[in-house]
Parts: C-alpha cells; sequence; structure tokens
C-alpha cells in the first residue's frame, strides 16, 4: 500500500509520546541516606484504571498532584512479545498471584505505569443496568442509578474510546464461536474494546506494540503530566501517615523489580487517593492501624473456567485479536461467555496430562477454540495481611457459584461443538475431556465439588467497599474512609457488588464521580497547599 | 531410560545444587520430548522458571525450597503410586517421575499446589521457547512488527488526508 507518506522510521503516534515530571526511584535510592521528602496538595497512589484519570482530574481543578506507582515506566515501544519478559516486567509477582481457597484461583494484576489497563484485553462496557440498580435501590447508594451514571459513563469514554473490532481482525476461533453462539440463538454482541484501530496482534496481556490499546500509559498519565502533575515510578506506599483524625501523607520504599527496598520516602499531601488495585487498599489500610469492621472482606473475584476445543481443521489459533463477541444473554443468570486467543503457554498450564500425553494436545494448538465464562459470584473473600505484612487474599466459592460455573462450563462445551469441535477440554480434573457432544450430560452429572476445578481471574473488588454504612463498608458513598478526613479509595475495592462484566469502565466512571467530591472537600477548607506534619 | 534425557549432561548435574537438580528432573518430565517438540530445551527452561523464582509471593518462594527436598526424598519415606520403586526423584526415570508428579497434581493440598505452579510456570516457559513456538509455526515478533509498520501506515494515511 502506498500512502504518499514516507516510510522511513514510520511509528504509530503513541511512540511518540512525551512523559515529563518523571523520577524513578531507583534512580534516586542510591543518593539518599534518609528518606525523600515530598510535597503536594494531594497523592494518589497507583497509577491504574482508578488512579490515572483521578491524577489528571486533580490537576485539572488545580491541585499540585504527585502519582506514586510500584511499578516502573515501559513505553509503547518498550513492549515485547515475550511473555515471560512481560509478566517479569510488568505483572505483580510476575504473574504467579494466587487467590487461596478450594480451589485457589490463579490471579493477574499489572504492576506499572498505567496499572493492570497496560495488560488488560482492552474490553470496555457500562456497569450493567440491573446492577446499578441494585447499588441504587438495594444499597442506598444515592446517585449511582443508571441515570446519575450516564454523566460519568460519557465521561470515562471519552477516555477510553471504545470501538468495535474491524473484521479482519478477528481470528477463526473467535468468528465460528460467534457464528455458533448465533445459530444458538445466544445474540453475540461484538466487544467493546478501548483501542484506536486495532490490529488483532493479540499481544494486549504483555503491552499493545502497536499503539492500538488506549491505556491510561497513552492516555490520562502523559495528559496529567503534561498539565503539570508529576509521577514517581518504582515508589511503593507501604503505610498511610495521619495527624489525629486528619491524614497527613504516605511514607513508602523504593523498590526494584522484585520489590526489594532500595531507599524510604515521604509525601505530605492533605489529600490521599489510594488507587492500588482491590488487594492493595486493604493491606495499606490494616497496616496503618485504620480497620474499620469491613476493610478488606466483601472481596468478590469474577471466577473464569475455560474450555478448548479440538478441531480437524486448522484455526491458526495464534492469529486474530484477543476477543471480538461476547454472549450477554445469560448475564441475568450471572453468566459472562466469550472465545479468546490465548498464546500457547499461558494455555498450556490448563492443558491435561504431562509429557507426551500433553505435547500430543498441544502440538494441536493450531487447532484449539478457547472459550471462558466469567461468573457473577457471591462466595466469601477477604483480603488480610498475611505473615509477611503483604495482603493475603482468600475465597471461598458459595454453592451458587459453583452450580454456575457448572452451567457456564456446560454452555462453552455446547457452543464449541456446535463451532465444531470434535472434543472439547474441560476445566475437571476428574472430567477432563468430553469425546462428543453426546457426553455433555456428564457434565451435569458430575458432583457440585470445587475439588479439580481449574479457575483463574483477572478481576477482583470489593474490598473497601462503598456503603451507606460501616458495617457495610470501610468507604461511605463517595469513596472515603470513614474516620479519617482526607483520605479516599478510586481503585476497583471501592466497588459495592460484583458487576458481572469486565470492570474496568466501571472503575474509572466512579473515580471520575467520586473525585468531584474530594475536590470539592479539598477546596472547601481551603486547600491550596498547606500541609500537616505527622 | 536414563534418569534425564535426552540433554542434561552428567557436568551439568553435577554443577547444579539440589534445587535445581530437582527441578531440573521436573522439567524433564513435565516438557514433552517428542515430535514436533524434539529439541532439547530443559537447561533453558530451567533458567527461565528460575528467573521467576525471585518473584513469587512470599510464602510460596520461602516454601519451595522445603517442597523440593520432599519431593526428591518421598519415594524414600511416602507410598509410592504404582509402578514406582523406592528411589529418590532425580534418580528415577522419567515415566516414574511423571507418576509421582500426577499423584502429587491430583493430591489436593500444598503438594497440588506446588506441583500445579510448576507445571505452570515450566510449560509457559517450555511453550514460549523460540523452538517450540517454530514448531508451532509462530512468529509473534514478526507479527508484531508488521503491524505495527501497518498501523502507522494507516493512521499517516488517514492523518495526510
Ligand atoms: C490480564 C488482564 C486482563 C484484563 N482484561 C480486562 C478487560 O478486558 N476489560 C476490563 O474491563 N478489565 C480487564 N481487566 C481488569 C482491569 O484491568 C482491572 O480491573 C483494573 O485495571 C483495575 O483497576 P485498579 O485501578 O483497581 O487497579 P490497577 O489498574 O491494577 O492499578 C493499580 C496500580 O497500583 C499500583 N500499586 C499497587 N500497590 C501499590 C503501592 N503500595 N504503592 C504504589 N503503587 C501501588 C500497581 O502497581 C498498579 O499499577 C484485566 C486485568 C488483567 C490483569
Ligand atoms: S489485539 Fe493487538 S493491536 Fe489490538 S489491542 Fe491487542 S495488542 Fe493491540
Amino acid at each position: 500500500m502506498s500512502t504518499g507518506v514516507s516510510e522511513q522510521n514510520l511509528l504509530p503516534p503513541e511512540y511518540s509520546l512525551a512523559y515529563p515530571n518523571v523520577e524513578s526511584g531507583l534512580d534516586l535510592a542510591p543518593r539518599l541516606s534518609s528518606p525523600r521528602v515530598y510535597h503536594a496538595d494531594a497523592v494518589v497512589v497507583g497509577s491504574g484504571a482508578g488512579g490515572a484519570p483521578v491524577a489528571a482530574r486533580l490537576r485539572d481543578a488545580g491541585l499540585d498532584v504527585l502519582l506514586l506507582e510500584e511499578g516502573g515506566l515501559y513505553r509503547t515501544a518498550d513492549f515485547v512479545t515475550d511473555p515471560l519478559e512481560s509478566a517479569r516486567r510488568m505483572y505483580r509477582d510476575a504473574g504467579t498471584s494466587l487467590i487461596l481457597g478450594q480451589p485457589p484461583i490463579t490471579f493477574a494484576e499489572g504492576r506499572c505505569v498505567g496499572g493492570s489497563t497496560v495488560i488488560n484485553g482492552g474490553m470496555s462496557w457500562r456497569t450493567p443496568g440491573r446492577v446499578l440498580q441494585h447499588w441504587d435501590r438495594k444499597l442506598g447508594l444515592d446517585g449511582c442509578d443508571e441515570k446519575s451514571m450516564q454523566g460519568w459513563f460519557e465521561q470515562a469514554e471519552r477516555i477510553l474510546t471504545p470501538e468495535t473490532q474491524h473484521p479482519e481482525t478477528i481470528g477463526k476461533p473467535l468468528a465460528l464461536f460467534a457464528d455458533a453462539a448465533r445459530r444458538k440463538g445466544w445474540d453475540p454482541v461484538d466487544n467493546q474494546r478501548n483501542m484506536h484501530r486495532c490490529m488483532g496482534l493479540n499481544n494486549c496481556a504483555f503491552g499493545c506494540p502497536t499503539g492500538a490499546k488506549r491505556s491510561m500509559l497513552v492516555t490520562e498519565i502523559p495528559r496529567a503530566l503534561a498539565a503539570g502533575a508529576k509521577l514517581v515510578t518504582n515508589a511503593r506506599v507501604d503505610r498511610v501517615l495521619k495527624h489525629r483524625r486528619r491524614v497527613a501523607g504516605v511514607a513508602g520504599s523504593f523498590v526494584d523489580l522484585h520489590g526489594r527496598r532500595q531507599g524510604r520516602f515521604e509525601v505530605r499531601a492533605r489529600l490521599v487517593v489510594l488507587a492500588a488495585g482491590a488487594r492493595n487498599p486493604p493491606g495499606l489500610l490494616l497496616r496503618s492501624r485504620l480497620r474499620g469492621p469491613m476493610t478488606g472482606r466483601g472481596l468478590h473475584v469474577h471466577p473464569n473456567a475455560k474450555v478448548v476445543g479440538l478441531f480437524d481443521q486448522p484455526l491458526d489459533s495464534w492469529v486474530g485479536t484477543h476477543q471480538a463477541h461476547q454472549v450477554h444473554r445469560f448475564m441475568d443468570e450471572g453468566i459472562l461467555m466469550a472465545a479468546a486467543g490465548v498464546p500457547p503457554g499461558i494455555l498450556a498450564a490448563g492443558i491435561p496430562g504431562l509429557g507426551e500425553e500433553h505435547g500430543r494436545l498441544m502440538a494441536r494448538y493450531n487447532h484449539m477454540l478457547t472459550a471462558g465464562c466469567l461468573v457473577e459470584d457471591s462466595g466469601q473473600g477477604r483480603v488480610r495481611l498475611g505473615p509477611d505484612r503483604r495482603p493475603l487474599m482468600t475465597f471461598k466459592l458459595s454453592s451458587r457459584d459453583l452450580e454456575v460455573l457448572h452451567r457456564g462450563v456446560r454452555l462453552l462445551a455446547e457452543g464449541v461443538f456446535e463451532a465444531g469441535a470434535e472434543r472439547v477440554l474441560l476445566p475437571f480434573a476428574d472430567l477432563p475431556l468430553l469425546e462428543s457432544a453426546d457426553e455433555l450430560e456428564k457434565i451435569d452429572q458430575r458432583p457440585r465439588s470445587p475439588q479439580g476445578l481449574e479457575l483463574m481471574t483477572v478481576h477482583i473488588m470489593g474490598s473497601c467497599r462503598m456503603a451507606v454504612e460501616e458495617r457495610h463498608g470501610p468507604c461511605d458513598p463517595w469513596g472515603r474512609v470513614r474516620g479519617i478526613e482526607g483520605l479516599a479509595v478510586a481503585d476497583a475495592s471501592v466497588i459495592p457488588s460484583p458487576v458481572g462484566l469486565n470492570p474496568m469502565q466501571s472503575i474509572v466512571a466512579l473515580a471520575l464521580r467520586n473525585c468531584e467530591r474530594w475536590i470539592e472537600g479539598f477546596k472547601r477548607q481551603g486547600g491550596n497547599g498547606a500541609v500537616h506534619p505527622s | 531410560m536414563a534418569a534425564y534425557s535426552p540433554g542434561v549432561s552428567w557436568r551439568d548435574r553435577r554443577n547444579h545444587g539440589l534445587n535445581d537438580r530437582v527441578l531440573l528432573a521436573v522439567i524433564d518430565a513435565l516438557c514433552p520430548h517428542e515430535e514436533p517438540f524434539d529439541f532439547d530445551a530443559t537447561s533453558d527452561v530451567l533458567g527461565e522458571l528460575k528467573s521467576f523464582l525471585p518473584f513469587l509471593p512470599g510464602a510460596l518462594r520461602l516454601g519451595l525450597p522445603a517442597g523440593l527436598a520432599l519431593l526428591e526424598f518421598s519415594g524414600l519415606l511416602l507410598p509410592q503410586p504404582r509402578g514406582s520403586g523406592r528411589q529418590r526423584f532425580t534418580r528415577a526415570d522419567r515415566d516414574s517421575r511423571r507418576r509421582t508428579l500426577e499423584a502429587w497434581l491430583h493430591g489436593g493440598g500444598i503438594r497440588e499446589a506446588m506441583v500445579a505452579g510448576l507445571k505452570a510456570l515450566s510449560l509457559l516457559c517450555f511453550y514460549q521457547h523460540p523452538s517450540a513456538q517454530a514448531s508451532l509455526g509462530i512468529d509473534w515478533q514478526a507479527r508484531a512488527d508488521k503491524l505495527t509498520l501497518e498501523r502507522a501506515r494507516l493512521l499517516a494515511a488517514v492523518a495526510s488526508q
């Protein structure tokens, strides 16, 4: 194709984004003999879906903003297609985190500038009306009804700019599953993804090297920095500082890639916003002795189960975007379904067998269609401090969750057979394979046991939830932590109940909504950079 | 069948500590060796896997050496799956090691969690190995380079209109 544009060094525009006002804790640490002290009006802890838009909005409102991020800054030009390298750089625990319970649930979250938005699949959906109604009517959270939230979703969408997928970027497995879902009357919907001209590379989970994904790294972070906010990377907050019943700032450590402390810092600020992902704020509050009866309780995890269809015909399973359609038809039952492109190394853990048995299946990787279901859970989860004083997550599936998971797996298997699979691999150690659609009933007959069930998740929420009363959540209905002035939460922890679909847009919208209140409060108190000593 | 095959030389084995020797034996048992994966990646996989260990959550990182030691001596201390003799894990042949790992993998508790974790990490490293990717006909980086340029062209064309 000739565009008339010089091809020399031709790169997408995201490659030339500027990141001014950034300092790396690792560059500073060797020169420090005592903790480095920063002063700001507001400090935002974490730069992901909640933190980045809040930092930009606070800066728009004229506050002096410091954004602290435990991970490093990796720009579009730094992204590689090697999942191992990417996981070590950009994932917490290099992607090896677990939610303990029966069964343990594999969990992943980002630890880099832009947080999990840099490594997520880019699905960008508004909170379903049914869920908003629950927050408004059942939980009594004013301003959470669909009408009041409309404006916040619009603002979130101006940042995320969701698009549907160009047809030529959709790989064969995804197209086959969507066709099958249509034949079954499941009305698959085109995915809304925060991207601009996605090319269907499917490197989303390791950073988008084409620049298409509109993660916080290429949207709100450069915008906040250009407006004068300051970002310190490799800076892990360990504690919230307080003076009587008012927040005074935060204290933390400069950390290397392995999380090892290299130096210390303190920030004096009148407004502290925790936006560190639903695992971390409860840990920070507990470590800072800011414990409420519900701190860390009410964690929801959207457990995901997957099936893999084995096809006779080649599907070129590595080609095409990560996800293009979803089945929303069963969301009232708590089930969301989609086919997804999964790289071989990631898929391998869930393929049954060892050694040659495993290898014979994996040799057919390009004949595989992977589809997953996300369950709107009702089980009990919690974040507490582990023996190493770091946050530790536990989750117990409810009997309803088990029932819904089995129903979800059954539907997925039906869909994958309908798409033309010869055999289907299941997420059950005691029922790893269906040889034909005639065997689908074996799923119904399986005892509803959590034992041997393979689950993963990338969505956690609700560990510091917004609630009208303290006995239901540590944050008030505007994300402010009760019992201490000037401390707020802006990440997935405040979500009052599971959203039942990809949560990023809900997080952004709630963060923007709540942030307006914090700005009002800050200004009402004559906020102009005055700092309380710790 | 040799304790390790193909590929890890005696010199390599002598130079590795107990943890590494058990890990090598685990990787050798977990990964396939037959066509189309008939290349030797065991040492590379060990290197990649070890690069993940410092990132493991605290309890896992601290517990792993004890877990590996238990695996090494379980053949002498614990009842074994059918067909596996009473011997150290690293001295057992590949089939016996696979039987032991299968038994741990479906046995529940901490042993299951450890082997599931090792399976996930070893196979991640194995199937992302350049030789495995080549066997599967995958070249993600080349596709990334091509699509990045294509997107740049598309956006430049739009901008110049
Ligand atoms: C692989 C993957 C795929 C996903 N796919 C989708 C999807 O397609 N659509 C969707 O809607 N959602 C998706 N999600 C989930 C979504 O990305 C997250 O729910 C969302 O980003 C969470 O926002 P957050 O602000 O709570 O946390 P994050 O975005 O995770 O940001 C938290 C940031 O805080 C930093 N931090 C943590 N602790 C500290 C500390 N003590 N000090 C300083 N910094 C700290 C972290 O390093 C991190 O960068 C996916 C997630 C993953 C991991
Ligand atoms: S599919 Fe590829 S181009 Fe599209 S967002 Fe993901 S990594 Fe970027």
